[in-house]
């Protein structure tokens, strides 16, 4: 059973195909007003309020959310929740504290990148905070996009009756045409009309499927005579919900959702984001619980679903029960959270190869070219190295499977605690010191690859929690060890 | 099943209720009153 059939539909085709398209329209659009690095990579520090709220909370949602979170609701039933509170919570405050004092701090310091400001914060002429975090953000969010771009092109390639190679294509094409025209001013707008596609499908979803399955008492009924601890919001162990709670430390290490906070126009303004982020969390989250647990009340068990994966069943709802139009834009929602991020993501990889290695790294000890280039000539360097990592991500999702889901499985881990505690700290302890970020960098790191490989089954215990933790100390004990070479407050 | 109404449609409209006291509590009149 292909669940894409329904898009043979001319209707439902051209719903998903407008959904699909419509970001390289904004592409064209917003051209004009990117002019500089700056408007490339975090959109000249002006953007407003609402379009840094929707697109932080679309490029931190992948396709973990429409499929991951809908398949645990439907398998764990209620207890599901846990897995989205942790992280809404965290990035809420996240909005209001660490980006309003992140945004203040990389205008003082004139950062277009995290590394920039940390290396500036630091005043470090060695460039060893510049050079390990940008090996980690390479490694790791360039597996990220080829791994979102490997499960978008097996979806269009299915959807669409394709060979993966073009889909692969496609949905690389589908995001640098844009990319390419409007840098982050048309990456974020972008996610701001995907988190809008998102919202409609998760929201439209459950109350759809709450009215067939007859209404709320019902429903609850329906899955009480299923497994009645399919309610019970303890169901899973102490450990598992400490797990669950704990996927929100990631996020204010993740590169490609704090940039969002360095772009805001005004650091004021995200007190307002975090409002309107935190409800379109809370809908998109508890949209995708509800979707599975409406899924497990109309299918009953994992065996009624295609390849017995609970992870299709927002898909199997959706052929189920939707005509051509809302079927097509309820697809489209699934890619919409597949390229949200992986566009988001593309973009810091490019700023870490433009900004990091080539212009901070790479040129001051080149000896033939010791100035920087002149502003149109560093735009041009963007474009061809947001190309040019754009081919390398889809060389690798279609050649090295294997290889970037292995990254992948620490990525999310990996990134939240070497960038999330280095970045507390470093914004709200001054005695942090350069060393002290660089072996907590290298801490969280390595401690989320070691204990994912050799304690998590152990202990079950997800691996960030520890890795976190041990970041932290690292940080605190360095900073306390090397006390007299704290910098001064400004 | 008080536990599953409370996770389902109380605990979300807490975590919205809960930014919007952060909105107020973060003014910045008030860092400044500080």
């Amino acid at each position: 059973m292909n669940l894409y059939d329904q898009l043979r539909d001319p209707l439902a085709l051209t719903v998903f195909m407008i959904t699909l398209t419509l970001p390289v329209l904004v592409g064209f659009i917003t051209m004009r007003k990117t002019r500089n690095q700056s408007d490339f990579f975090v959109g000249g520090r002006s953007m407003n309020r609402f379009v840094v709220a929707l697109s932080a909370v679309s490029s931190g949602r992948s396709s973990w959310l429409v499929l991951g979170v809908c398949g645990m609701a439907f398998t764990r039933g209620v207890s599901a929740v846990w897995a989205v509170v942790g992280y809404i919570v965290v990035e809420m405050l996240q909005f209001v504290y660490l980006g309003r004092r992140l945004r203040e701090e990389t205008q003082v310091h004139d950062s277009i990148t995290l590394l920039d400001y940390l290396e500036s914060r630091y005043n470090d002429r060695s460039g060893m905070l510049r050079m390990a975090g940008a090996l980690i953000i390479t490694i790791f969010l360039t597996a990220y996009v080829a791994a979102q771009l490997n499960a978008g092109g097996l979806a269009l390639s299915t959807a669409l009756n394709i060979p993966l190679l073009s889909a692969l294509v496609i949905a690389g094409l589908l995001v640098l045409v844009y990319m390419l025209l409007g840098g982050y001013i048309a990456v974020a707008y972008n996610d701001m009309i995907r988190a809008i596609i998102l919202l409609a499908g998760l929201v439209v979803f459950p109350i759809y499927g709450l009215i067939q399955l007859g209404g709320w008492q019902p429903f609850l009924q329906v899955l009480q005579a299923l497994n009645p601890a399919l309610l019970d919001p303890f169901s899973l162990s102490f450990g598992v919900i400490a797990g669950f709670l704990g996927i929100g430390l990631g996020s204010p290490g993740q590169p490609h959702i704090v940039v969002r906070y360095m772009s805001v126009k005004d650091a004021d303004m995200l007190r307002f984001a975090s409002v309107i982020g935190t409800f379109w969390n809370v809908v998109m989250g508890w949209g995708a619980v509800f979707i599975g647990l409406i899924g497990r009340g109309v299918f009953g068990t994992v065996e009624a679903l295609p390849d017995q994966n609970s992870e299709m069943v927002y898909l199997a709802l959706a052929s189920r029960y939707f005509g051509p139009v809302v079927y097509g834009l309820l697809i489209g929602g699934i890619f919409a959270a597949i390229l949200s991020t992986a566009d988001s993501q593309l973009l810091v990889v490019s700023s870490t190869l433009v900004r990091d290695f080539y212009q901070k790294i790479f040129l001051p000890r080149s000896r033939k070219q010791q100035k920087e280039p002149c502003e149109k000539e560093q735009l041009k360097h963007c474009r061809r190295v947001v190309l040019g990592a754009g081919i390398v991500a889809i060389g690798l999702a279609y050649m090295a499977k294997d290889l970037i889901f292995w990254f992948v499985l620490f990525a999310w881990g990996g990134l939240g605690a070497s960038f999330g505690s280095a970045l507390i700290f470093s914004l709200y302890w001054k005695k942090t010191t350069r060393l002290a970020v660089f072996l907590g960098m290298i801490t969280g790191t390595a401690s989320v690859i070691l204990w994912k490989l050799y304690l998590a089954d152990a202990t079950g215990l997800y691996e960030l929690i520890p890795a976190f933790g041990l970041s932290c100390l690292v940080l605190w004990v360095t900073s306390m060890l090397q006390g007299h070479r704290s910098i001064r407050d400004r | 099943m008080l536990g599953t109404y409370f996770i389902l449609l109380i605990l979300p409209l807490l975590v919205i209720g809960s930014s919007v006291a952060v909105y107020y509590l973060s003014s910045p009149s008030r860092r400044k009153g500080r």
